[in-house]
């Protein structure tokens, strides 16, 4: 029972449990056994995030759906074992809650590679029938299941290529008398993905946040797994479609009997409440200011506010325009209600948005990516050499034209091209041994072009603008011309020239006052090999000031 | 795509590890030890100037000069070797303004050059020897287009390569390049019977060696001609040549030449003439010319004197033909040197 539509699982098929769950007389006991691994074997490519989306999940857990910080068991790149005695553990402490008559809820998370229905932990693997079976026999009243995984070999930062089976377990058939629901990220011929701007996968990006308060529908204050599910799915689906991976479906099964559905956050009862009036429009972003961390995405469309839930702490909030950004700073230091508006946001450039981490959207992702800027610059080139060269190379002013496309190769990546010019009157003098030497004045002269693949970082706040650091590797072509003048020119000749291809380095510091232009200091090193004469290993050293045209 | 991108740049980034061009520092010195044409530019009074700066002659090849004028003779003997001394070396500054075939430390190599127009191959070889001040130089010549691939390395001026023939070799030790070089002193050997079978000429002598000193701005040269053409014999010649920094100078031409083609008996004999000068500053000088052998009886001599002005006119102040028939012109007294000033030692 995979790929069916989301919202049919919900009104009407949940029967027994706990719609009530937290609303029900007897007192609610809550566990979790969150799991993360990010090896899943030689075979397949180390995983980046998922340990935080095990820390994502908990916090929401914690913060808005009633868990306890003690109740919930996590193991980050632990081996099956640790994992099955991790569930050991779980059902000893869901008996206990039941011993003391209370009903219960366990949620069970893995964050990880998954392959010919197998969970991959390092170099062991666990049987997904038996993560079932867990379940399954597991006391608790309620049992939900999220798995985010798939096979190997993604192409983006997905979770695997070879395909798994369907999501997870097949419950259907043989479905326990209690309620059971296991949701997996992708169905059975998909990839789950991550994504270095989320810093996450996507399933569990969209899950989290819509847990905190942006699937509400019913804007009732709860976020019941329906709502939770629809949210999760749709958002991903949206998100995944435009990544090389392709479109990822989120895929469930389910077998609950009672009335009522499954509520799974209580967003409303939040210590921070971050509200977005029904007059708002747009893609919000939160971002926990304090750990630079992604915390909750916001799609908002008129006629209806969206809460969102957060815990105590300092946040950012902000809003992608096709220009610049809308933020505001959110500290949610006292208990209540803060309220979004855009009339109060405060304007910025991309360049100069002081809280990173927060995901654009991969659509969003793609405009930044179309990202230019010229620059005009002078500086100073000095070729250092193993002897004297007698001027063979001589301290040189550059002017220089430069272009970027920013994050043409991938996030964080820009492909620099240069192109420089300099001139300068200078003495060659050549040593002739016992004939003592002679000087030759000279008008040298380069031309130089370049291509670098920058590596781009921002690096803090600075006078309330982004300082930005860069690095990375430099091809470049110098043209060296001394054209001869004065008394000693040489007989018969008039000019010299030399043609080298370097490879090099370049690093660069940007600070952007203005939200169209920015100022840069920058440095490069060429190796340049002189072998007319004979060859001399020597090394160009540039410095230059631009001034850049951000377009 | 990311791959193929990254690889193409690491590449080209670790490839681009040469370069090309000739900013060369050597060359200089190389250029510095080219002989100048000045070096061995023979200049008699009213032979004109000698660009420092290259190699173009101010000097008229066909001058007419009237009967006796011993110093307008000197000059059309100094035009002519000046023309061939200068024709080699504006050769050797033509090749050696193109960039070298092999550069090493030390040595410098043109060519093979192939002239199409003449189907001759050219090589031009220099050298810097040990001592750091000595360059020798040696221009190859071969008949046809000729490689010489690998072995063009090792072909040096002392090498015979078949095919290939050393027509002219010499050594430069310049002075101080600190003021501003080309100058010194050298040898130069001119293989002119070995061109001649490149050309099909009649070779005008077997070897002429030069040897030139220019240092501290003045000029000596010395020319050696062994088998000198001259009608149906070979003989040898020697020239003379010494300008002081100030202008002033000497020279000394003993050559052989059918002077007397006319008379009451004339033969092909060649007469022995030596042509002896001596200049000033302001190049008024005195000249002297002896005529023997030949067609002059045996025992006899024939001289001739001859003084002129100071530039630019260079009139003739004085001129006699030394017997008891002619009387002179002019004032022996207003001469500026005397004849034992002229007179060459025996």
């Amino acid at each position: 029972m995979t790929r069916a539509l989301p919202l049919l699982f919900t009104i009407g098929a949940l029967l027994l449990a706990p719609g009530e769950v937290l609303a029900a007389t007897a007192h609610v006991q809550r566990f979790a056994l969150l799991i993360a691994a990010h090896d899943g074997g030689k075979e397949l490519p180390r995983l980046r995030y998922a340990g935080r989306d095990a820390t994502r999940l908990a916090d929401v857990l914690v913060d808005v759906g009633g868990f306890e910080r003690a109740d919930i068991l996590s193991v980050v790149d632990g081996d099956a074992s640790v994992v099955l005695d991790l569930f050991d553990e779980l059902e000893q402490r869901v008996q206990q809650a039941k011993a003391r008559g209370d009903d219960v809820v366990v949620v069970a998370y893995y964050s990880g590679h998954a392959q010919d229905g197998r969970l991959r932990l390092g170099q062991t693997t666990l049987e997904m029938s038996e993560l079932r079976r867990r379940l399954e026999t597991s006391s608790a009243d309620v049992r939900l299941g999220f798995l985010d995984s798939c096979g190997a070999g993604a192409i983006t930062q997905g979770k695997g290529a070879t395909l798994a089976a369907p999501f997870v377990v097949r419950v259907d058939e043989d479905l326990s008398a209690k309620g059971q629901v296991i949701i997996a990220s992708s169905s059975s011929d998909e990839v789950s993905q991550e994504s270095d701007d989320i810093q996450g996968s996507f399933f569990t990006h969209y899950l989290a946040s819509g847990l905190r308060g942006d699937a509400d529908r019913s804007r009732d204050g709860r976020v019941t797994l329906d709502e939770a599910y629809a949210y999760a799915y749709g958002r991903t689906v949206a998100a995944t479609s435009a990544t090389r991976a392709g479109a990822q479906h989120p895929t469930y099964a389910f077998e609950l009997k009672g009335a009522g559905d499954v509520v799974l956050t209580n967003p409303g009862d939040a210590f921070v409440t971050v509200e977005f009036p029904e007059v708002l429009e747009g893609r919000y972003f939160v971002v926990d200011l304090e750990r630079q961390l992604f915390v909750a995405e916001v799609e908002k469309q008129k006629g209806g506010a969206s809460r969102i839930a957060l815990p105590k702490g300092q946040y950012a909030v902000k809003k992608r325009l096709d220009s610049h950004l809308l933020i505001t700073r959110v500290q949610g230091l006292q208990k209540g209600t803060i309220v979004i508006d855009d009339a109060t946001m405060e304007r910025v450039a991309f360049n100069n948005d002081y809280a990173k981490g927060t995901p654009i959207s991969v659509s969003a992702s793609l405009d930044r990516e179309i990202g230019f800027s010229l620059a005009g610059g002078v500086g100073l080139q000095q070729v250092l050499g193993p002897v004297d060269d007698g001027g063979l190379f001589p301290t040189m002013p550059l002017f220089v034209l430069d272009a970027r496309a920013h994050h043409l190769l991938r996030s964080q990546l820009t492909l620099d091209v240069d192109l420089g010019f300099g001139s300068v009157q200078a003495v060659r003098t050549v040593d002739g041994g016992a004939l003592g030497s002679v000087d030759f004045s000279v008008q040298a002269s380069e031309v130089q072009g370049g291509v670098a693949v920058l590596w781009e970082q921002p690096l803090r706040e600075l006078l309330g603008s982004d300082v930005v650091v860069g690095a990375g590797p430099r091809m470049a072509g110098l043209f060296f011309v001394h054209e001869f003048n004065g008394a000693t020119r040489p007989q018969g000749l008039t000019q010299q020239s030399y043609l080298t291809f370097t490879p090099g380095i370049a690093a660069f510091v940007a600070w952007s006052p203005w939200d169209f232009a920015h100022l840069e200091v920058s440095a490069r090193a060429q190796y340049l090999a002189y072998n007319v004469d004979e060859l001399r290993h020597m090394a160009v050293l540039e410095g230059f000031a631009s001034v850049w045209l951000d377009l | 795509m990311l791959r193929v991108v990254v690889v193409a740049a690491l590449g080209a980034w670790l490839g681009g590890l040469v370069g090309c061009g000739d900013l060369s520092e050597e060359d200089l010195l190389f250029r510095a030890a080219v002989p100048p044409k000045e070096a061995v530019a023979v200049t008699p009074p009213g032979s004109g100037d000698i660009d420092e700066g290259g190699n173009s002659l101010v000097q008229g090849l066909i001058v007419v000069c009237a009967e006796g004028d011993l110093r307008c003779e000197a000059q059309k003997i100094a035009t002519g070797f000046n023309t061939l001394t200068f024709g080699l070396l504006d050769a050797i500054d033509a090749v050696a303004a193109l960039t070298p075939t092999i550069r090493e430390r030390g040595r410098r190599i043109w060519g093979p050059i192939y002239d199409a127009q003449k189907d001759q191959t050219f090589r031009f070889e220099m050298v810097r020897a040990d001592d750091d001040v000595t360059f020798t130089f040696c221009l190859f010549m071969a008949q046809g287009q000729v490689e010489l691939g690998e072995r063009n390395r090792e072909l040096n001026c002392d090498s015979l390569e078949p095919g290939f023939l050393n027509v002219f070799s010499g050594s430069f030790q310049p002075s101080s390049i600190e003021d501003g070089a080309r100058r010194g002193q050298g040898t130069m050997r001119f293989e002119a019977d070995r061109v001649s079978r490149f050309d099909g000429s009649s070779p005008f002598a077997r070897t002429l060696d030069f040897a030139f000193d220019n240092q501290q701005e003045r000029t000596d040269i010395h020319v050696d001609v062994v088998g000198a053409s001259v009608g149906d014999e070979e003989r040898d010649a020697a020239y003379d040549f010494e300008r002081e920094a100030d202008g002033s100078g000497t020279f000394l031409f003993d050559v052989f030449a059918d002077l007397i083609s006319q008379g009451l008996l004339p033969t092909r004999r060649l007469e022995h003439i030596r042509l002896s000068a001596r200049w000033n500053v302001e190049q008024g000088g005195r000249a002297l010319g002896v005529v023997d052998d030949g067609d002059i009886a045996i025992g006899s001599v024939l001289t001739v004197e001859q003084c002129w002005a100071a530039a630019p006119e260079f009139e003739t102040s004085y001129f006699d033909v030394v017997d008891d028939v002619v009387q002179p012109v002019g004032d022996a007294d207003a001469c500026v040197f005397a004849v034992a000033d002229v007179t060459p030692a025996s």
